[in-house]
């Protein structure tokens, strides 16, 4: 009778386990307490062990494959002995469902089960005295706890972490509804309830003293939150909440930008009717910067970072109601002729709100420009999944030493705001780099 | 001069004696003093005896209401004495369940009536004897007594108020009842069952004016199809007596235009409003709110050491908060740090169809300026009440725009005063339109109708994408 | 205030004593004009001439028995023993007599002296003239053990220690005599068996005595650095020692690092580590105590591998990181 091995459950809060190696391969002789393979959970890395003797019959899965807890991996037992091709789900579940195995696995398994939550008792776990004096004064078994330290050790930070959560569960739904809604944190806040439950006052009191509104101000209009200015207000807090900023800035010779611009603005009006923008040739600069630094042109998805062949830039376009964000697909591609064509379009389009769904999507990275107003630098946000944005300001005449003199030059800052979750200082320093020299020497985009 | 106690309650009421209740179970001396009988007015002449009629006269409506699903009973023969004594074997039966309590508690209960002297001693008269005793704290709960108001010719005739009425010797032929408000409405309904002629003289341009004007609108309709004559916006300016043998008053009434009508009714019961009884305190100098005692939060007059509770204070005038005040100032006067919240007070009619309420009515959710959303679930739609053949009513719930925080909740039908305690629950433990719109409830149940209502205003909130 | 070294502190401290009180007398090996083998002593015996700073033959042993003899018959004797390794010649003398006396006579005498003697590495001086070895003498009951780690806790420790009834063992360490602070001019003393919080923090606490204070201070600035606040106890005193200051900042911090020089095997560390493990501090440890000392060989010469023998500030570093790794 062959033996599952299944994905052990290590904490209360583990819901899945990555498989990071394996230690035996199908045919290889176990013995029980031999590790079988390794697995990452959302708090550390394990060996599972054997907990048969017999052989390694089947693998279900692969290195780096996400397994679902109890799910079965694998199959120990006597050489010869017949398991399922495919991995038959949850331990336990398919006892029921397959006829041939009979009652004594069904005991069996059971059995090992109890063992297995048997583990961690309150007296046999790892924990700090200090983990244990928070636990008892606050009730709570250390067995419900997962431990971040070596070997799964509590520590005062684990149970404080379920204090938060349990206080956190500790307030009616209505005040999570209004503590939600105001972004005010449940832990902090005392309730009147009983044994604490926080209660909506509870939550509006301590909004007052947040947000104390002074009377003696006069409010002219209120506004609901709706419609764009709600999506822009969700996506804007959930980039500064999900996604780590870190913000690069530079300042940029423009001096021979504007020799550029100079010298093709007749060019491209003839054949555009548009006037030559800076826009128009950072979008390009910036375009040709991304495709020699892929990197900078990725998404992030959940827990994927995605590497995009286009390079597709969004352009802030600011209206009445807000802000949006227009696409020009492919600037590599294409001239500065058709970049100054396509900008003005989508931004008219964009201004009579008569953009297209798909003009809309697909931008791999964001360019912000508020040059035109009397702003030096700022630090953008960054349109999530994008991992980048670009912000650039005025263009300023200033001192600057260019070969041991004193000359004035147009300077622009930019500021190259990145996710550090998935773009390194390095990288970006190196992109921003790049677009500098490229915009100080923008003839090569003409090459 | 007795021995001192630590608290001591004047007035034996719902109030006062769940207030010596609560501070003998934590271990103190405790007096009570009661001047007629224990229960008080919600026990002897208020909540209790109605009830008992509200029932007899459910039962006569379902008689009647039976002939037609096949049900056939001879002619209903109606006995006042014996109806009468049910009541007060369900008095007595009562009254008696709190003197053991008292005893068990051993509390000292002195029957008289108990004035506070100045300096807080308390002296106790009873019909043979004054004596006084000492307190370290004094709970004041000596409710209230119906209000006789000046009209021309009242007190020339004979009238009932609630005190008297449910002596009552015969069933009247007719009756008028000044006051459409709790009491007045739920008399209308036993009169009515009884076969007596009923109408109902209200001030106000609707009856129950306290209530949703849903509510009012339903119960006006339901009491006319008893029978059942509303004169609304109406005042009575004079009443005349008749010298027939069977002391007939005749009523002038004055109505929304003006125009004076003249009414003949065989009884009369004054029902307009309660006033505090305040003869205990009169020696000292309480800070007053109207005619009734004022008090903080704790229930502490403005007098250190001396509380007032239940309808001696006013506001609700409900049994049920008086005990709730009660309990507050008992804490208090131990010391025990306790306020009154009156956020979710739930308020019953018990006429038939029942009126039950918690919470802000539409029109005071509209005064305080709340953006909200209401929706009504008629009982006609739920199979419970409709096999009953108690289909006529509502579940009306309000509900603030934004999380959907139930503001209030009314709700008109058969039995709707057991189920009343559902939206209090909710509104207590703070949960909003969406948990009520989620909770499963048994079918087949008129509560259903509570969460139809819900469910179907969380639905409307949420597509319309105005909840957070 | 003027700032002095830690040899000038301990020199001030004696000269200001020896002038107040003429109990007070130096004996040792070339204190006199040689000035001691650091200097220590230099230009005492011009103030207070032969007989009170007295050179005595190459013999720990007599040097502390004589020392014990005048202090019974009412002297108030310092003795300087060259380097503090040899106190193992001593120790017949120390642990047998200085000790023991007060007790074995039932109070009626008394042994009011002082041993200074320089410890530590770090001088180059190899095997037999580097060690730390004031774990010995703290197992003894009857002498009172000293280890300054300033020249202002060095002079006022070592008033208190002079005016003593009892054997006092005052250890100064060999890389912290050039060491300068302020020193108040005026003769003060600092209570025997009081620490010194040397800095304040919340995060981890170091236990460190003598040349490993100024360690563990440079290892919390660079902690600092990195968002870990370290509160630095010196307790100065190893005998008595003061719990309570350690106690509570355990209590306040739950996690703790003890430093020292000497030897980790045996050492007095261990004895700092079971007392917070033993006191309430225990239910406020959120990591295992953590302890840092001397590898278990003898110093070499080579000064690398010197260095490399006893916790230098990275390794305090490190240490407290990996108390703190789970916070």
């Amino acid at each position: 009778m062959a033996n599952e091995v299944f994905m052990p459950k290590l904490s209360s809060t583990m819901e899945t386990g990555t498989l990071l190696q394996w230690f035996k391969e199908e045919g290889d002789s176990v013995e029980t307490g031999e590790p079988l393979f390794e697995i990452m959970t959302d708090k550390i890395n394990i060996e599972v062990e054997a907990y048969d003797d017999g052989v390694l019959l089947k693998k279900y899965y692969d290195i780096d494959d996400e397994i679902p807890v109890n799910q079965i991996i694998a199959y120990v037992g006597q050489q010869d002995e017949v398991v399922p091709d495919t991995s038959p789900g949850i331990s336990g579940n398919e006892i029921n469902e397959e006829k041939e195995l009979n009652e004594s696995a069904v005991e069996e398994t059971s059995v090992r089960i109890e063992e297995q939550s048997k583990v961690e008792p309150s007296e046999d776990v790892r924990a700090t005295p200090a983990a244990r004096r928070v636990a008892r004064s606050n009730n709570i078994l250390l067995n419900e706890i997962s431990g971040s330290g070596p070997k799964g050790r509590v520590h005062v930070k684990d149970v404080n972490q379920v204090l938060i959560q349990r206080n956190d569960s500790r307030a009616t739904p209505l005040a999570k509804k209004v503590s939600k809604a105001h972004q005010v944190s449940l832990e902090s806040i005392n309730g009147s309830g009983v044994n604490g439950k926080v209660m909506k006052n509870d939550v509006a009191k301590s909004i007052d003293r947040v947000s104390r509104v002074d009377p003696s101000i006069q409010t002219s209009q209120k506004r609901k939150l709706s419609g764009m200015r709600k999506v822009i207000a969700d996506r804007m807090q959930e980039s500064v909440n999900t996604a780590p900023h870190v913000t690069l800035t530079s300042e940029i010779d423009m001096k021979k930008v504007q020799e550029l611009r100079k010298n093709l603005m007749k060019v491209v009006e003839s054949h555009t009717g548009n006037r030559l923008s800076y826009t128009d040739i950072i979008i390009k600069a910036t375009g040709e910067a991304l495709s020699r630094h892929p990197a900078m042109n990725a998404s992030l998805n959940d827990d994927e970072i995605v590497l995009n062949n286009s390079i597709n830039v969004g352009l802030a376009v600011s209206l009445d109601e807000g802000l949006i964000v227009p696409v020009i697909q492919d600037v590599p591609s294409k001239g500065l002729r058709e970049i100054n064509d396509h900008a003005k379009r989508l931004a008219k389009n964009a201004r009579n709100q008569k953009l297209q769904e798909d003009q809309l999507k697909g931008a791999t990275f964001t360019v912000s420009n508020l040059g035109m107003y009397a702003v030096d630098a700022f630090t953008p946000i960054i349109n999530l999944p994008q991992t980048a944005i670009l912000g650039t300001g005025r263009i300023q005449e200033k001192p600057v030493v260019v070969d041991q003199e004193i000359e004035v030059r147009p300077t622009m800052a930019v500021s190259l705001s990145f996710d550090h979750r998935a773009i390194d200082g390095a990288p970006a320093a190196a992109f921003l780099t790049e677009l500098k020299q490229i915009l100080e020497n923008p003839y090569e985009l003409l090459a | 001069m007795t021995a001192p106690y630590d608290i001591t309650v004047i007035g034996g009421g719902p109030g006062g004696y769940v207030a010596a209740l609560h501070a003998a179970e934590q271990g103190k001396r405790v007096a009570l003093i009661e001047a007629k009988y224990l229960g008080g007015t919600c026990l002897n002449w208020g909540c209790i005896p109605s009830k008992t009629y509200l029932k007899q006269a459910e039962i006569i409506e379902m008689i009647k209401k039976a002939r037609d699903w096949g049900i056939e009973t001879g002619e209903i023969k109606l006995s006042i004495d014996k109806m009468k004594r049910r009541k007060d074997e369900v008095i007595h039966r009562l009254r008696n369940g709190i003197s053991y309590l008292l005893k068990q508690g051993k509390i000292d209960v002195f029957y008289g009536y108990g004035t506070i002297e100045k300096n807080h001693s308390i002296t106790i008269k009873t019909k043979d004897d004054v004596h006084t005793i000492e307190s370290e704290k004094i709970i004041v709960a000596t409710g209230s007594r119906p209000v006789v108001p000046s009209i021309q010719g009242l007190e020339q005739v004979d009238y009932d108020t609630s005190d008297t009425i449910f002596d009552m010797k015969n069933i009247p032929s007719s009756i008028a009842i000044i006051g459409g408000g709790v009491i007045g409405v739920e008399f209308a309904c036993i009169f009515a069952s009884l076969g007596t002629e009923v109408t109902v003289v209200e001030m106000a341009d609707r009856i129950i004016p306290n209530e949703d004007a849903d509510a009012s609108k339903t119960l006006t309709k339901e009491l006319e199809n008893k029978g059942v004559s509303i004169l609304t916006g109406s005042t009575v300016k004079k009443v005349t007596k008749v010298t027939k043998e069977n002391n007939y008053s005749i009523l002038s009434v004055m109505d929304g235009n003006g125009e004076t009508h003249s009414l003949e009714a065989q009884s009369l019961l004054v029902s307009v409003g309660r006033k505090p009884n305040t003869s205990a305190v009169e020696k000292l100098e309480l800070e007053k709110n109207g005619p009734f005692i004022h008090v903080n939060e704790k229930m502490e007059t403005t007098n250190k050491g001396i509380y007032a509770i239940g309808d001696v204070i006013g506001g609700y005038q409900l049994a049920h908060v008086a005990s709730a005040e009660g309990i507050v100032a008992a804490n208090n006067a131990m010391n025990v740090d306790d306020q009154f919240d009156d956020k979710v007070i739930p308020r019953c009619i018990y006429t038939l169809p029942e009126v039950a309420s918690v919470g802000m009515t539409e029109e005071e959710v509209v005064n305080a300026g709340i953006s909200y959303r209401t929706e009504r679930f008629e009982l006609h739609a739920n199979g419970k009440a409709l096999s009953a053949g108690e289909a006529v009513g509502f579940s009306k719930i309000i509900c603030d725009e934004t999380y959907g925080e139930i503001l209030g909740v009314t709700l008109v039908g058969a039995h709707v005063t057991e189920l009343i305690s559902e939206a209090s629950a909710f509104m207590s433990l703070e949960g909003t339109i969406e948990e009520a719109a989620k909770m499963i409830h048994p079918h087949p149940t008129v509560s259903e109708a509570f969460q139809e209502n819900a469910s179907s205003l969380f639905q409307k909130l949420k597509n319309q994408g105005v909840l957070v | 205030m003027r700032e002095l070294t830690y040899l000038e502190a301990v020199r001030e401290a004696m000269s200001q004593e020896m002038r107040e009180n003429n109990d007070v007398f130096l004996l040792g090996e070339d204190i006199g004009v040689y000035g001691g083998a650091f200097g220590v002593t230099r230009g005492m015996i011009e103030e207070f001439g032969p007989e009170r700073i007295r050179n005595t033959p190459i013999s720990e042993s007599a040097i502390t028995g004589g020392a014990v003899g005048a202090a019974l018959t009412g002297m108030r004797p310092i003795l300087e023993l060259q380097f503090s390794d040899f106190i193992t010649i001593a120790m017949d003398q120390l642990t047998n007599q200085a000790a023991k006396l007060r007790y074995m006579y039932g109070g009626k005498g008394s042994v009011p002296m002082v041993l200074r003697t320089p410890a530590g590495s770090g001088t180059g001086a190899a095997a037999q003239h580097s060690q730390s070895l004031e774990a010995w003498v703290a197992h003894i009951p009857g002498l009172k053990v000293v280890q300054p780690s300033t020249a202002y806790d060095a002079k006022g420790l070592l008033k208190a220690a002079i005016d003593d009834d009892n054997p006092v063992i005052f250890y100064e360490h060999k890389l912290l005599y050039k060491t300068k602070c302020e020193v108040p001019e005026e003769p003060y003393t600092i209570p025997i068996g009081k620490a010194d919080i040397k800095r304040s923090g919340g995060d981890v606490t170091i236990v460190a005595t003598a040349i490993m204070v100024h360690r563990a201070l440079e290892a919390a600035e660079k902690l600092v650095k990195e968002g870990i606040e370290v509160e630095v106890i010196d307790p100065r005193t190893l005998v008595p020692l003061d719990e309570e200051t350690i106690v509570e900042s355990v209590k306040k911090t739950g996690r703790v690092v003890v430093v020292h020089e000497a030897v980790k095997r045996g050492g007095y560390g261990g004895e700092i580590a079971s007392m917070i493990a033993e006191s309430e501090a225990f239910d406020f440890l959120d990591s295992p105590i953590k302890r840092l000392g001397g590898l278990p060989v003898p110093i070499p010469y080579n000064p690398k591998l010197e260095k490399a023998t006893v916790p230098q500030v990275d390794d305090i570093v490190e240490a407290v990181k990996e108390t703190i790794r789970f916070k």
